[in-house]
């Protein structure tokens, strides 16, 4: 089949499209998880939420109304970065100073009042957002044809890519983010208030996750449990890629991707083991990410 | 002392539950002696070791699944069966250890999280030998365990024996030394502790307690499911351990009861118990942070 | 009440409850155990609100022979650990006489685990395992009035074969409920078709949500009709990314699954593909017999709503248990048993019988066309050429 230049072509925008949508969820994990140094297990939770938000906007209120979807979207990275500051604020900074355990279980408990939330907004039926008109169908790229939604969920990882490196790399924002990552101690010397620091990357990956929650519900089911599934794959992405490296999660996004596009193709049985030997190889050869800073592990 | 007579305490208490409480006593209370046996095993490693597993329940499932498929596909006797279904979660933990201890905080924690999904795929693949999603139902007990009663002691006495051997453990020399890796792994190199080896003896012995439960559960149920190895029943060990208290020997196990207990309770009155649960543990997280075990001890330097 | 009063009452009723005999005018104590949780929440929040339906219809009519109907719920989760020992609760300590529930198959093993160990009636009312009553597990006190996956692949097999299809694909979820589907499906259709053949066969895992190389791998085929187990939970995901291809212009499409069901197919709307074929546990606007219209009656007592297929599972099931018990003349699970097997009800969709064999109902689902509505005042996509596909002589 691959030898079929149409459906290599397909392979390979499949993995991509995934590697995407899960880039943009993950982004915001390895952000939280290189600054804040918290394994945030809430982080699929705030996925689910965002899509169901998404899905209240564009199919409740403003059902029919063109780029219902990208004001849906914007909603919820709002929504969730709304949530992820008073949770902040009034609960999680008083966890800083504690030991990993504990951060832990608070986002154990995030993920069960999640969860129930949604069950009491929603309920427990089987949910679902349109494509966007503008984005319906396939587009005609020469060598093949390929869903116009996927095509868009590609392009739009790269810009979020892009985004969130020039706000990390260029500006003081940024730099004080990746001051955190290394020194607190050292920061906290220098006069800047830390936890503001951290308050705004857990808003800003909260957020992330909710816009892709909201994204990735256009092309897929809302449903209850849906949170739990997303979390390991995130955890995967952020592993090969290094703890708080942006570009590294964008690089372990693409290698899931295409293991997994290339891989059902080639080792259909086996494709679900390969996953999880892949993030212990990573864990085992180059336990800091392809690339994350090589530091103490 | 005081340990001890309440150790006699809690053990008499066990014992009395089929004649107070009859068979819902039994089941009941042999699966809160199974996962005491299971977050003490996880506590030697977190509270005493510090170090965050994410994969503990690779070892409670292998050795539940290993325990099923001796007696019931191979038809082994009891008395081997047992031992070689912990005997796989000790050369699980064995070769897991040697990879995991080798790094450290966050990165452990994650790749024990890698072997156990790994553990879990292999699982629900498998479905021949496993029953895969399905579970492996219908294991086939000796006789004189099928009477609830029997298995219900026969549980008392394992659980009682082996956390007295993780007591021993605790306090001995060995216990000691591993609190000291936990405190200041830099400072115990130094003084010539060899960390890894401690660390990787610890993980070897608490995968092999974890064993003795997850062997223990199969014969409860007399079924295995893939559920077993999935992360959220590492998580479920971790929250019975916080809930608990890691800083003492005895948290962990009064969270396991506690937990349990709770659930079944939470359950019954209302079909939004995660809501319920989730406020516990933040009650828990901010006012108890010794965890339950706080309540009924002042702060004590080291367990 | 506190949780010490709590305790108390139950110390009280554990020790009544081990040597108590049911006195005449004690409620009967049914325990359902089904997920409102989780995954499996779907299915499970809607059988239980059948159930409770068919329980306030049978309360206000006296119950059964004087005796009112107690319901105790338990959430399972969808986990078989937790329907493990909440089975074992509600039959150790709250002395239920029967069991109903399940969703999944590992729900449904477990629950029949507990059931063979207490000799408890557990009546199966979604599960479609073929596991569940098979020779290696089945046991006195099992029973299952859902369909299973034997009669449901081969239903499939039957639309395959009046299609004409001679090249098939498949897409099955890599579980049990997908294999169990293929294996009756491929039985079925070779015996109905023998110059058929199944060129291309996929198997996204059962959590997939990206199902884009499952559907490369398709197109690049030469099928004309794919067989699909994306049941209802899964497939939004699945019509949306496959549709973008144009995938269901290219391919005809039979799927088990009920993609049928009436709540799914007002919440897809628009994006529903057309025209491909599927099956419903209950569809309320066919058949239009009495039995039928008694059953809407009490769910709409009950909800407030036209129901989903899902309700009519925990209806059907506690249905079974009613006449059982009427039958017998007492709650014994003995005497139940017996009565159960061979016992036939008429239901929505005509008689049902539960055979005594395989202690499995002769249950089918309704096959149909995804179409335009023709019900004035109801615009969403419902089943067309609607047929009901009986088991009879699908299953042993």
């Amino acid at each position: 089949m691959l030898s079929n230049p149409m459906f290599l072509a397909m392979t390979v925008l499949n993995g991509l499209s995934m590697a995407m949508v899960l880039f943009i969820i993950a982004a915001g994990l390895t952000l939280i998880l290189g600054v804040l140094r918290i394994i945030n297990f809430a982080h699929g939770a705030f996925f689910m939420l965002g899509g169901y938000v998404a899905w209240q906007v564009a199919e409740v209120w403003l059902d029919g109304v063109p780029g219902a979807l990208w004001i849906g979207a914007v909603v919820s990275a709002l929504v969730l970065g709304v949530l992820a500051l008073v949770v902040e604020r009034t609960m999680l900074k008083h966890l800083y100073g504690r030991e990993e355990h504990y951060q832990l279980l608070f986002t154990f408990a995030l993920v069960l009042l999640i969860n129930d939330a949604v069950k009491v907004i929603w309920g427990t039926d089987i949910l679902t957002i349109s494509h966007p008109d503008s984005l319906r169908g396939a587009a005609d790229l020469g060598v093949t044809f390929y869903p116009k939604y996927r095509l868009f969920l590609c392009a739009f990882g790269v810009v979020v890519a892009v985004g969130l490196w020039l706000l990390v790399e260029k500006t003081r924002w940024g730099r004080l983010t990746r001051a955190a990552r290394m020194d607190r101690e050292m920061l906290s010397a220098l006069g800047v208030h830390v936890p503001t620091v951290y308050a705004s990357v857990f808003v800003l990956g909260a957020g992330l996750a909710g816009m892709g929650g909201a994204l990735a519900a256009a092309d897929r089911s809302l449903f209850p449990g849906m949170d739990a599934e997303i979390i390991v794959q995130c955890f995967i992405i952020v592993i090969i890629g290094g703890l708080g490296s942006l570009w590294g999660a964008f690089l372990g996004a693409i290698m899931l991707g295409l293991l997994t596009s290339f891989g059902t193709i080639f080792f259909p049985q086996f494709e679900l083991v390969l996953v999880y030997l892949l993030m212990i190889g990573i864990l085992l050869v180059r336990p800091w990410g392809l690339l994350g800073r090589e530091e103490a592990t | 002392m005081r340990v001890l007579l309440l150790a006699i305490a809690a053990l008499a208490g066990f014992a009395a539950l089929p004649f107070l409480f009859g068979d819902y006593g039994i089941f009941l209370g042999a699966e809160i002696l199974i996962f005491i046996l299971f977050a003490l095993a996880f506590n030697l490693m977190l509270g005493h070791g510090g170090l965050v597993s994410f994969g503990h329940a690779a070892y409670f499932a292998i050795a539940a699944y290993a325990l099923a498929i001796l007696l019931t596909t191979y038809n082994w006797p009891l008395g081997l069966a047992f031992p070689g279904a912990v005997l796989m979660s000790t050369v699980a933990a064995v070769i897991i250890g040697y990879f995991c201890v080798r790094l450290t905080a966050i990165y452990f924690a994650m790749l024990t999280l890698a072997f156990s999904q790994l553990v879990w795929a292999i699982a629900f693949k498998w479905s021949d030998v496993t029953g895969g999603d399905e579970g492996f139902v219908g294991v086939a007990i000796p006789d004189w365990l099928t009477q609830p009663v029997s298995f219900y002691y026969v549980t008392l006495v394992v659980v009682a024996i082996c956390s007295a051997m993780l007591w021993v453990i605790v306090h001995s020399a060995f216990g000691h030394t591993l609190r000291a890796t936990r405190e200041n792994p830099q400072r115990a190199e130094f003084l010539g502790i060899p960390v890894r080896k401690v660390r990787l003896v610890t993980f070897i012995l608490s995968g092999t307690f974890t064993g003795v439960a997850g062997a223990l559960f199969t014969l409860l149920n007399r079924a295995v499911f893939v559920e077993f190895a999935w992360w959220t029943k590492s998580a479920e060990v971790l929250i019975m351990s916080i809930l608990g208290g890691v800083g003492s020997f005895f948290g962990p196990a009064l969270g396991a009861a506690a937990l349990i207990l709770l659930d079944r309770q939470i359950t019954e009155i209302t079909e939004y118990w995660p809501t319920v649960l989730g406020i516990i543990l933040l009650i828990v997280l901010f006012f108890l942070p010794d965890g339950l075990i706080g309540l009924f001890k002042k702060r004590k330097p080291d367990a | 009440m506190t949780n010490v009063m709590r305790f108390g009452a139950m110390i009280m009723g554990a020790t009544i409850a081990g040597t108590a005999s049911a006195q005449d005018s004690d409620p009967i104590k049914v325990g359902v155990l089904l997920p409102t949780t989780g995954g499996c929440a779907t299915a499970g929040t809607r059988a239980l609100e059948g159930h409770e339906a068919y329980v306030a219809r049978l309360n206000e009519n006296g119950g059964i022979d004087g005796r009112m109907v107690e319901t105790l719920h338990r959430d399972s989760q969808c986990n078989p650990a937790t329907a493990t020992s909440a089975a074992r609760d509600l039959v150790t300590k709250d002395g239920v006489d029967f069991l109903i529930g399940g969703v999944s198959s590992a729900e449904a093993l477990a629950i029949s685990e507990v059931a063979r160990q207490t000799e408890t009636v557990y009546m199966a009312g979604i599960p479609k395992t073929v596991q569940l009553t098979n020779e290696e597990n089945i046991h006195p006190f099992v029973f299952r009035s859902a369909d299973n996956t034997d009669s449901e692949g081969k239903s499939a097999a039957i639309i395959a074969d009046r299609l004409g299809w001679d090249k098939v694909c498949t897409i099955l979820l890599d579980y049990s409920y997908g294999h169990d589907l293929g294996t009756a499906f491929e039985e079925h259709l070779a015996e109905l078709r023998p110059e058929a053949e199944i060129v291309t066969q996929v198997w996204p895992a059962a959590n997939a949500d990206d199902y884009g190389s499952f559907i490369t791998e398709l197109l690049s085929s030469d099928c004309q009709g794919v067989f699909s187990g994306i049941w209802s939970g899964r497939f939004p995901g699945f019509a949306k990314q496959a549709g973008a291809f144009g995938f269901f212009d290219r391919f005809e499409y039979v799927s088990a699954g009920v993609l049928g069901s009436t709540k799914f197919l007002e919440n897809m709307g628009d994006e529903m593909p057309m025209g491909i074929w599927t099956n419903a546990v209950e569809v309320f606007y066919y058949p239009e017999t009495e039995e039928h219209q008694e059953y809407l009656s009490a769910i709409e007592a009950q909800i407030g709503d036209t129901p989903d297929g899902f309700h009519a599972t925990g209806y059907i099931a506690m249905q079974f248990i009613d006449e059982a018990i009427r039958a017998a003349g007492s709650t014994d699970s003995q005497a139940v048993s017996d009565a159960l097997k061979g016992l036939t009800i008429q239901t929505y969709l005509g008689p049902l019988t539960m055979r005594a064999g395989s202690q499995q109902a002769d249950r089918g689902t309704f096959w149909g066309k995804i179409g335009e509505s023709d019900i004035e005042g109801y615009d969403v996509p419902i089943m067309t050429e609607i047929e009901y596909i009986s088991a009879d002589g699908l299953i042993d």
